[in-house]
């Protein structure tokens, strides 16, 4: 069955509007291609999905190594705010850009509300 | 111990995780992930961070050789990479003359940044490795370096030929390489 962008789109344009503190997300290809995004002004799509995919490879990869097991997530903090990737299915990187104010327990609990919402989608 | 890091660029299917992998002596690192743009028409995975392996030259000359992904999107990984980079060896297919193009905006990415690099006042040394040279048609050393932008003949990068898959082969072009390394 064909993948729903149009679908993905809405989920994350409902996510990004309706969750506090949300200010992006983006579902992406493991090799760093756009499937869907709804990101801040001035963010490149492609260069985001590129990145995700090589800091969710490298994650992966430190996961094994460093036998830290199958990784769940990886989270960014920054002084302005977080940036978590999710893996979302076998298919799909979901990332999620928030502001500083973002409660982490919250944001989580909405990511995985979110996840369970794409994997639907992408089948 | 003399540690010289190595870049290894170039286009999709130059053979650069390829060159890394041979290249490995003690564990290689590698991020390849399944690819789904127009790179799944060459082969099926695609490197979407970078791979890692090193080789003692000498007793006390190691080479850390970094390969990059070869898709323009992926830009971000090669300005990190090049940041603590002594070289940079630019792999072109010898047989694919509509990817010339593509090797050529990657140099032109690798030269531009490489001069402001925050540490390094010198920009980076870059040696050309042909490879798949031996496929039908392919295309003549001269014309690649004229592809890549290198038209006069004594101004060019040192150009050597490589078959990634062979491990005399790429010791033999990172030796010949590593002799132009801004070591400081």
């Amino acid at each position: 069955m064909a993948i729903n962008t149009e679908k993905l789109s809405y989920i994350l344009q409902t996510f990004v509007s309706t969750t506090a503190d949300i200010q992006g997300a983006a579902i992406v290809t493991p090799d760093g291609l756009p499937l869907a995004a709804n990101l801040p002004g001035g963010m490149d799509e492609e260069r985001v999905s590129a990145m995700s995919a090589a800091m969710l490879s490298l994650g992966e990869r430190i996961g094994v190594e460093l036998a830290r097991g199958t990784i769940d997530r990886i989270a960014v903090e920054g002084t302005d705010g977080f940036s978590v990737l999710t893996s979302c299915g076998a298919d799909a990187v979901f990332l999620v850009l928030a502001n500083k104010a973002a409660k982490q327990g919250v944001l989580m609990l909405e990511i995985k509300r979110a996840v369970s919402e794409l994997k639907l989608v992408l089948g | 111990m003399t540690v010289i890091r190595v870049i290894v660029a170039g286009t999709v299917g130059a053979g650069k995780s390829t060159f890394v992998q041979t290249v490995g002596e003690m564990g290689v690192v590698c991020t390849d992930r399944l690819a789904t743009d127009e790179t799944a028409l060459l082969k099926p995975t695609t490197t979407v961070a970078f791979d890692f392996s090193r080789v003692h030259l000498s007793p006390d000359l190691s080479l850390h050789v970094y390969g990059t992904p070869g898709q323009y999107r992926f830009n971000f990984m090669w300005e990190i990479l090049m940041q603590q980079a002594q070289l940079c060896l630019l792999l072109v297919a010898a047989h694919r003359p509509q990817d010339f193009e593509s090797a050529r905006k990657i140099l032109a990415f690798i030269q531009q940044r490489s001069a402001s690099r925050a540490n390094c006042a010198a920009p980076l040394p870059i040696v050309v490795g042909l490879t798949h040279t031996d496929c039908p048609n392919v295309s003549m050393p001269a014309a690649v370096m004229a592809a890549l932008g290198y038209s006069n003949p004594y101004h060019q990068p040192p150009l050597v030929t490589v078959n990634p898959h062979d491990k005399a082969s790429v010791l033999q072009a990172l030796t010949v390489s590593s002799g132009l390394a801004s070591v400081s």
